[in-house]
């Protein structure tokens, strides 16, 4: 092609029709940033989670290195560390077996060398002071400096108390001086004291010691591995293990193991086809809804100025530099709205991030949204990617205007109607309607756009209106309180006799419950793990596999286990003793179904309940049926005493309600009595109970005093907390929803005001005609009126069709998918918003022609056709 | 009978030094059923006399009645509703509603009015206009001639006291020209309507009953009826 320096002119040309078009650019520049908000907003919300959600599992994993060789000596580690694959290493070593203050006795702290280079990779932060140089100089964590009641000052000396090793179960004080404290992670119940490079050498007698006992935990080396990036991580290690000259097949003799961080195998957000889908499908209503104002926009401002360019082809503009006027303003436009949309979008899903990080399984942990740039970058991308595509149709129109056609050339021109029938087109709502019909396009898009919010809005509403409260508290709750050892709500309660009294929940605790004004009704739970069942006479079900030594397990990921077993050799078993208002709970499904029957035929000690998992949707997992009604079976007691039973019923396991909230495969239920005929009252798990209506409030302050002034190892679980639980999610969901309906509800209003402010500046001359012809002014707003409410109309009509249409499949298939939701068909939040969108109808175009009611016919029609 | 009479008539635009006088006191009178053609060069003042007439513009003073109404006093809103009853124009790009058929066009100032078409009499003026064929046609289907036909009849369908033509052949050809202004003569005699044409072309404006001549917004002869 020949290269001609042309693009002074064409720049030129384009800026100054650019700033003709005042109007479309202040529509266009909102409606980019808009577009470019909605994207940054879920970027931001997107990756902001994704990285909080790694940054809290990477705190739980105890660093943010990508994998670790465990357990391995000094020698190996210089054997390893030099490998070109690793960026970086640390070895780090465990120094004590347990750090025995009593003060450590809830929260237990753990003694490390880490050298100072890998402090950040652990999440060592000092928040005052300095790291250890010297063999007695630790650097301490500030809870832990706490628990030994002592200010958070460095200088000071602290007295730990070390078991070395398993051999020798004796504590040996030890002081140090504090140089430094760190800070403590709120994510974790563990402290840490780490001390320097002195102590190694200092205790390496004692190390070497210990690290050649088998079970010791001292002398543990664990080698940090960082790579140059997160990908294949496990290979990496792997590779490494064996250039260096040792094996990866467990059983040889220079085994090492290693593993991933599961912070870089977890990320679960990204990988669960779900939340890609919600992503995905975030990312397509964005960027419909971007098209349909951009496109518009464009597509109207080049009709309207379909003659300057004929014009312009006239005397000598190619196509292609059409195309780029068009496409520069564009640019232009772009590049004013995109940076507004980028700073305004990421600060709305800053604000939404920590809602969202709330709503998950980690708490307490400060949320914060770095300026990742891959937010900004992919915000940018499709942002202008919108733009790019809105403007390709409209810069190909006013590229291909033939000079001659130009001054005849209006919309839709492929169906050209030569006729018309009928006789009372001048009626004022046939004429409003033929001119809708006039640009098709036009019409068609501002409607979908419009549309897109209201089916949107109406979707979020199904949704979220489909949230079960009911189904979720199900779930959670079986009582308005639960009692128990705080330890119970950290999955704890082993149910074993050694350490019971530690985990166990308080008479005292139920008393002081019961004797509280409001106490309506409640009951007892007992678990014990003390009781087997007997492996001879145990008859499995089909579901039960073998392996080749005729013993049974289960499958946990592609890992066989075995089931468990006690000492004496017989399956390790929960054991549950229910009062009645605990076993009134029970939802039997197989063998006998009628409760009072059941409690009757359990009080005889002859009869067992047994509980089978369930999935997300409360329907039992048929797989995990590893018995029957009817079947009988033994259990042994610790003492060797064994007593026979029949299963009466399976129940569904309801494991907030019923359980040590720890999965079991055997467990089962009979009356408290029973229970306590063969096992001590010291197993007392929980405890459920009613208030009267109306009194949540004052148990749930009755019952936080309680536990945080009279026993403050007890806790407790209110149906409100679930609630809360419950109303955030929805709250979260109507929240993100809500913005997302509300920009592109925006995007939508202004496309109409558009739509209808170029009706009108286009119309000028042919409204003065038919002033001139005898239209009046009030004739004319009321025709204009009712074109807003032919567009409210369809609009109202499009979103309905659409709205009841997405409803029932789409949002129902969600719907269905979730346990927690019950689909509801729902039209309400449209009902709502007709009426809203049939006065915007009436008022964008009466105000929008207010300006020109004041003109004068003459002005007009001298003006327009000169 | 007058049926449109001004008196002092004036129109003065911008002020001081910049003062145009475009109408400068312009008496004239019309008879009923007269075609009258106004004549004068670009810049003479014809065009702001025919919207004087036509009450599209306000006069700066000076009186102008139409079927001895002070049109002058009218509110904007009676203005109007005034001209789709007593007025027909018919102008030089034609003007069309484009959405709207030929039939619909020509009955569209009766609509507006909220009265009954006379139907026999729209046909009547569609027929003498040569336009059945085209009733239901749309006007990006019609020749340039056609569309003014069209103008015409819309014009006359609400049987007005005037019809006022502005140029109403500038953007024809010559022969089709004198076609139009043939129908328009032949319609205003047969329905005995009140005309009064602007042209800058004398062939045309001899076909009138009688010509004004107008020059610097003055009336220089024709300014009275015989009568």
């Amino acid at each position: 092609m020949r290269k001609v320096k042309n693009q002074k002119v064409i720049r030129n040309l384009s800026d100054k029709s650019f700033r003709a078009s005042h109007t479309r650019n202040t529509i266009a520049v909102l409606a980019i940033a808009l577009t470019s908000m909605l994207f940054t907003t879920l970027f931001t919300i997107g990756l902001g989670s994704v990285e909080n959600f790694q940054q809290q599992t990477m705190r739980q994993s105890g660093g943010d290195s990508h994998g670790v060789i465990k357990d391995i000596t000094m020698e190996e580690y210089e054997a390893l560390k030099d490998h070109p694959l690793i960026k970086e290493s640390a070895a780090c070593e465990v120094l004590a077996d347990n750090v025995a203050n009593p003060e450590f006795l809830k929260r237990h702290v753990e003694l490390w060398y880490v050298p100072e280079y890998h402090y950040p990779h652990r999440y060592l932060e000092i928040e005052e002071g300095r790291a250890p140089e010297k063999a007695d100089e630790v650097l301490v964590d500030e809870v832990t400096i706490e628990l030994l009641g002592l200010p958070k000052e460095t200088g000071q000396e602290i007295t730990l108390s070390l078991q070395v090793g398993m051999a020798d179960p004796a504590a040996e004080d030890r002081t140090f001086t504090v140089t430094g404290i760190l800070k403590a992670d709120p994510a974790m119940n563990t402290g840490f004291v780490v001390t320097s490079e002195d102590y190694l050498t200092k205790y390496a007698e004692e190390i070497k010691a210990a690290e050649r006992e088998e079970y010791a935990m001292t002398g543990r080396i664990d080698m940090d591995v960082n790579f140059s990036n997160s990908f294949n991580i496990q290979k990496k290690l792997e590779q490494v293990i064996t250039e260096s000259g040792y094996s990866v097949t467990e059983g040889d003799k220079n085994y090492l193991s290693s593993n991933v961080n599961w912070a870089y195998v977890s990320d679960g957000a990204q990988s669960d086809p779900m939340t890609m889908g919600a992503v995905a499908g975030g990312l397509f209503i964005i960027l419909l809804t971007g098209y349909l104002i951009i496109y518009n926009v464009f597509q109207i401002s080049v009709v309207k100025d379909i003659r300057y360019y004929g014009l312009l082809k006239t005397i000598g503009t190619t196509g292609r530099q059409i195309r780029k006027i068009v496409r520069r303003q564009a640019w232009k436009l772009a590049v004013a709205g995109i940076p507004l949309g980028l700073v305004t979008g990421f600060f709305v899903g800053k604000g939404i991030v920590p809602l969202v990080v709330e709503r998950s399984a980690y708490q307490g942990s400060d949320v914060q949204v770095s300026l990742n740039p891959w937010i900004f970058a992919g915000a940018i991308l499709f942002s202008l990617a919108t733009v790019w595509i809105s403007t390709r149709k409209p810069a190909r129109i006013a590229g291909r205007v033939s000079p001659i056609e130009a001054v005849r050339y209006t919309e839709d021109q492929n169906e050209k109607k030569k006729e018309k029938k009928g006789t009372d087109g001048g009626k004022l709502w046939r004429m409003a309607l033929s001119n809708l019909a006039r640009s098709k396009g036009r019409t068609v898009i501002v409607i979908l756009s419009l549309s897109l919010s209201v089916i949107l809005l109406n979707s979020i509403f199904t949704v979220t209106s489909s949230f079960s409260m009911d189904q979720f508290l199900k779930k959670f709750v079986v009582s308005d309180f639960l009692i128990a050892n705080a330890e119970y709500f950290n999955s704890e309660y082993y149910g074993v006799k050694e350490g019971i009294e530690e985990i166990s929940l308080s008479e005292s605790f139920i008393r002081a419950c019961e004797e509280e004004d409001g106490f309506e009704r409640g009951g007892r739970l007992y678990m014990s793990n003390e009781v087997g069942l007997e492996a001879e006479t145990y008859q499995p079900t089909e579901n039960v596999m073998t392996d080749e030594n005729g013993e049974f397990y289960n499958m946990f990921g592609s890992e066989k286990v075995p089931y468990q077993r006690n000492e004496d050799g017989n399956y390790r078993t929960t054991f549950y003793g229910l009062e009645d208002y605990p076993l009134e709970k029970a939802e039997p499904f197989e063998g006998e179904t009628d409760l009072s029957v059941i409690k009757e035929k359990l009080a005889t000690g002859k009869y067992l309940l047994g509980a089978v998992a369930t999935d997300d949707n409360d329907q039992v997992i048929e797989d995990e049926i590893y018995y029957h009604a009817g079947d009988h079976v033994t259990l042994v007691m610790k003492d060797g005493e064994k007593r026979k039973f029949e299963i009466l019923s399976l129940i569904k396991e309801n494991y907030y309600g019923l359980t040590n909230r720890m999965g079991s495969q055997f467990a089962f239920y009979t009356t408290a009595d029973v229970f306590l005929s063969m096992e001590s009252p010291d197993y007392l798990m929980s405890y459920e109970f009613d208030v009267e209506d109306g009194r949540e409030a004052q148990f749930e302050e009755f019952l936080e005093n309680y536990t945080t002034t009279q026993e403050p190892l007890m806790h407790y679980e209110s149906k409100q907390k679930w609630l809360d639980e419950f109303n955030g999610l929805t709250g979260l969901f109507t929240l993100v929803g809500g913005v997302l309906t509300m920009v592109v509800g925006v995007i939508g209003i202004l496309n109409f005001v558009n739509a209808t402010l170029t009706g009108i500046v286009t119309r000028k001359r042919e409204f003065a005609i038919m002033e001139a012809i005898g239209m009046t002014k009030r004739q004319l707003t009321r025709m204009l009126m009712l074109e807003g409410l032919y567009y409210a109309g369809f609009t109202i009509l499009c979103s309905l069709a659409g709205g009841c249409l997405l409803s029932v499949t789409l949002v129902r298939i969600l719907a269905d998918g979730m346990w927690f939701m019950e689909y509801q068909f729902i039209l309400w939040p449209m009902l709502i918003v007709f009426p809203i969108l049939l006065l915007l109808g009436v008022l964008v175009p009466y105000l929008a022609y207010l300006p020109q009611r004041r003109e004068s016919v003459v002005s007009v029609i001298s003006r327009e056709s000169a | 009978m007058i049926v449109l009479k001004t008196r002092k008539l004036k129109k003065y635009y911008g002020s001081g030094d910049t003062l145009v006088r475009a109408l400068d006191g312009v008496d004239l009178s019309v008879e009923r059923g007269e075609f009258v053609a106004v004549v004068g060069t670009s810049g003479s003042g014809k065009s702001t006399l025919l919207h004087m007439l036509g009450g599209l513009d306000r006069p700066t003073s000076g009186t102008v009645w139409v079927d001895q109404k002070d049109i002058s006093k009218l509110k904007d809103e009676e203005l109007t509703i005034f001209r789709r009853r007593k007025i027909g124009f018919v102008f030089q790009s034609y003007n069309l509603v484009p959405v709207l058929n030929v039939y619909e066009n020509i009955v569209l100032p009766v609509e507006l009015d909220g009265n009954r078409v006379d139907k026999s009499y729209v046909e009547d003026i569609i027929e003498i206009l040569g336009l059945k064929a085209k009733k239901f046609s749309l006007p990006s289907q019609l020749s340039g001639g056609q569309q003014q036909r069209v103008a015409i009849a819309r014009a006359l369908a609400a049987k007005p006291a005037i019809l006022l033509a502005d140029e109403p052949t500038g953007n024809l050809d010559s022969v089709t020209s004198q076609d139009v202004l043939s129908l328009l003569k032949v319609t205003s005699s047969r329905f005995g309507q009140t005309v009064v044409m602007i042209t800058h072309n004398e062939e045309i404006a001899q076909m009138a009953d009688r010509i004004i001549r107008i020059e610097d917004g003055k009336i220089r002869n024709g300014g009275e009826a015989y009568a």
